[in-house]
């Protein structure tokens, strides 16, 4: 829950009011200092369980510290450098599969949790790049990355491994191209109803049978989630 | 039926990889079912309930929703395809 600070922070450059900012700050900490009662709290009545807990948090907050800086100057650097014709070209419309291969290799490649993917995510397609390729790369990045795949290896050994993983890569491909599909159409109804909102997600369900369940049912408990000022995806859509 | 607790739990919790697959590993020593367990791990990793506010602001609502969603799905199509085989 640290995580929404330094991002926090990141933003002061967007162009967001800064009203709306202060809000969202002021949230942040009360999340924090919440999160914080709780572990206190839980901590003193299974105190078994408290130090594990404690070590958790702060693996988790020293993980972060010290890999979400470097990863927003990578960004960066990224941004700057980077020209856009060249992610068009590797990874935009027309890389094929290629492109998608490209971006589910690039996933792997890195480590650190997937909260770290997700601004260089938002990189990628503001420079271009598919949606679905940018989904590839996400789920890529969540789910295979080495470092963890030496863990499972380790612990669960290489037959569980290798059925995961080649599944995974497997399922990885139709995953992208649905979402891409539903983004899509999900963008257009948006633009019909000129802001539709919650009734927009449920649209897209002719354009991909096998899920509609899933996506409205997810929508409804995650809608509660957001409660900030609506416009945050403007700019990933751009 | 353990496959659905097993995947609400990956979705929810927050681990990292260090301690997830330990625990993993004492989940099927202890019984639990590999396609139970395969969908905890998929779920782990690729959906992150705790910071779908993170995900909502860097990327907006509707690619974060789309992106859970579908890895919802895509885990627990990997869980059963990784029970059949093994």
């Amino acid at each position: 829950m640290g995580g929404m600070v330094p991002v926090a922070g990141r933003q002061k450059g967007g162009g967001r009011p800064g009203l709306a900012r202060r809000v969202r700050a002021r949230r942040d900490v009360l999340t924090l200092v919440l999160a914080i009662t709780i572990l206190c709290g839980l901590s003193y009545s299974f105190p078994s369980k408290g130090e594990r807990a404690m070590r958790a948090s702060w693996e988790n907050l020293r993980e972060m510290a010290f890999i979400l800086p470097a990863v927003l100057v990578i960004m960066g650097l990224f941004m700057v450098w980077v020209d856009r014709a060249v992610v068009v070209r590797f990874l935009g419309r027309g890389s094929g599969l290629r492109g998608m291969l490209t971006c589910i290799a690039l996933g792997t490649l890195p480590t650190g949790p997937l909260y770290v993917g997700f601004p260089l995510a938002a990189a990628l397609l503001k420079k271009g790049a598919r949606p679905a390729n940018v989904l590839a790369f996400l789920c890529s990045w969540a789910a295979l990355s080495i470092p963890a795949e030496l863990m499972e290896l380790r612990f669960l050994g290489w037959r569980f491994m290798l059925a995961r993983l080649g599944f995974t890569v497997l399922c990885l491909i139709p995953l992208a191209l649905g979402g891409e599909r539903l983004l899509a159409a999900g963008g257009r109804q948006r633009v019909k109803e000129s802001g539709g909102g919650l009734s927009g997600v449920a649209a897209p369900s002719p354009v991909a049978p096998p899920d509609p369940s899933q996506s409205e049912g997810t929508d409804t408990s995650d809608a509660a989630w957001d409660q900030g000022p609506a416009g945050a995806g403007g700019n990933a859509e751009g | 039926m353990g496959v659905i607790i097993a995947s609400l739990l990956g979705s929810v919790l927050f681990i990292p990889g260090i301690i997830a697959f330990p625990l993993a590993d004492s989940l099927l020593t202890m019984g639990a079912g590999v396609t139970a367990v395969a969908a905890f791990i998929s779920t782990l990793t690729m959906i992150g309930f705790v910071f779908l506010p993170l995900e909502v602001r860097e990327l907006g609502r509707r690619f974060a929703l789309v992106r859970n969603s579908l890895s919802l799905l895509a885990a627990l199509v990997i869980a059963f395809l990784v029970g059949m085989v093994l």
